[in-house]
C-alpha cells in the first residue's frame, strides 16, 4: 500500500511526464498546491492526468468532476480512499 | 429506442429537407472519402440548426452530438435530444464518465460530432460574434420568443481556442478526426455550403504518451485547418456570385 508522499511523488512524476518545461516547479510543489493555479493544469491538462493516473493506479474517477480536485492534496485523498475500498 | 426515432425522423423529413441540402466542398481527394468507422467530426458553430445540415451532409451515418447539458433542462427536452443520440457534458464541472461515453462509442466504431470553440459563434458578414459563454444554448436560438437578446462579444474573424479536448478524445479512441466548416449566410435561394477537410490521424501525430504542449499543438494546427476551409469555403461563394 502506498503512503499519501508515494502518491504525491507518483503525481508529481506524472505532471513532469506531461510539462516536461515545469519539472523544477512541480517538484516544489506540496499537497496544499493548486492544481490549476500553481501546476497550470487546464481542464484538458487534468483529463490527461486522470486518464494517466486510472492507468497507473488502477483506480476509477467516473463519478467525479474535473472542479472536484482543487489541490494535488485532493487527488492524492481521492486515490488514498479508492484503494482502500479496493 | 433512440436509433428508431431518430432514423424514422430521418427518413421521414429528408424529401422536405431537401430544399436545405448543402453544397459539398472538398479540400482534397482523401476528403472525398466516405466517413467509415469511429470518427470524431469538427465543425464550427454558428447556429442550433448546424447539426441538421451536417446531418444531411453525412446523411449515410448516425451522428452523437456532444452537447451542453443545459439542453437537458426539461423532462421533453430530455426525451427528445436522448432520442437524437447526444452525448451532453457539463461544460463547468466536466467528468470523466462524459469522457469516458464519447470514447467509449468512438471506439465502438460510431461517429461523434463536437464543436471545439464550445460555444455557438454567429457569423455574418466576416464578422464573428460569440454569445455569452455559459449560457444556455437551448435559448440561444429562440430568437423569435421575445426573450432579451444575450450580449454578443466580438471575436476574430479567424477560428481560434479550440477546446484540446477533441484532440485528447481521438487520441484515447485511436479515431481519426474529420474537420468541417459551415458557412451560414447562404441567401433565401442559395444552398448552404459545407467545407469537408481531409481526415487528421491524430494518434500518429502524437505518438505514444504525448506532452500537453504536442496536445496544444495538434489542436491548433485543426484550428488552423479549420481556417482554411473557411477560406476555401469563401472563396467558392465569392466565385459564384461573380459569375
Amino acid at each position: 500500500m502506498l503512503t499519501r508522499e508515494e502518491i504525491a511523488e507518483k503525481l508529481k512524476e506524472i505532471l513532469i511526464y506531461q510539462n516536461p518545461g515545469d519539472s523544477e516547479r512541480i517538484k516544489k510543489g506540496t499537497e496544499e498546491s493548486g492544481l490549476i493555479d500553481y501546476f497550470g493544469l487546464s481542464s484538458v491538462g487534468m483529463i490527461y492526468m486522470i486518464i494517466i493516473i486510472e492507468n497507473e493506479f488502477g483506480v476509477s474517477f467516473d463519478n467525479v468532476g474535473m472542479g472536484d480536485f482543487k489541490t494535488l492534496g485532493d487527488v492524492v485523498s481521492y486515490i488514498e480512499n479508492a484503494k482502500k475500498q479496493g | 429506442m433512440g436509433s428508431f426515432v431518430y432514423d424514422f425522423v430521418l427518413v421521414t423529413a429528408s424529401p422536405a429537407l431537401l430544399w436545405f441540402r448543402p453544397k459539398k466542398i472538398y479540400e482534397n481527394e482523401n476528403a472525398k472519402k466516405k466517413v467509415r468507422g469511429g470518427a470524431l467530426m469538427i465543425s464550427n458553430h454558428n447556429s442550433m440548426v448546424d447539426p441538421m445540415y451536417l446531418m444531411l451532409c453525412i446523411w449515410y451515418r448516425r451522428h452523437h452530438y456532444v452537447c451542453a447539458k443545459e439542453l437537458y433542462s426539461t423532462p421533453f427536452r430530455r426525451w427528445l435530444f436522448t432520442q437524437f443520440l447526444t452525448i451532453p457534458i457539463d461544460r463547468e464541472n466536466f467528468g470523466m464518465s462524459s469522457f469516458k461515453e464519447i470514447t467509449g462509442r468512438l471506439k465502438k466504431g460510431d461517429l461523434c460530432v463536437i464543436f471545439p470553440e464550445g460555444h455557438v459563434v454567429r457569423e455574418n458578414n466576416g464578422e464573428r460574434c460569440s454569445e455569452e459563454e455559459g449560457g444556455d444554448p437551448g435559448e440561444s436560438s429562440d430568437e423569435s420568443s421575445g426573450a432579451p437578446k444575450k450580449e454578443l462579444e466580438k471575436k476574430s474573424p479567424m477560428l481560434d481556442n479550440l477546446k484540446s479536448g477533441m484532440v485528447l478524445m481521438a487520441y484515447q479512441s485511436g479515431v481519426p478526426v474529420w474537420p468541417v466548416y459551415v458557412r451560414k449566410d447562404k441567401g433565401f435561394f442559395g444552398r448552404l455550403r459545407i467545407a469537408i477537410g481531409e481526415p487528421v490521424d491524430v494518434k500518429a501525430l502524437l505518438g505514444n504518451m504525448p506532452t500537453m504542449d504536442r496536445i496544444e499543438e495538434v489542436s491548433r494546427m485543426l484550428g488552423e485547418k479549420e481556417n482554411r476551409l473557411k477560406a476555401l469555403v469563401e472563396a467558392g461563394t465569392r466565385g459564384r456570385n461573380k459569375k
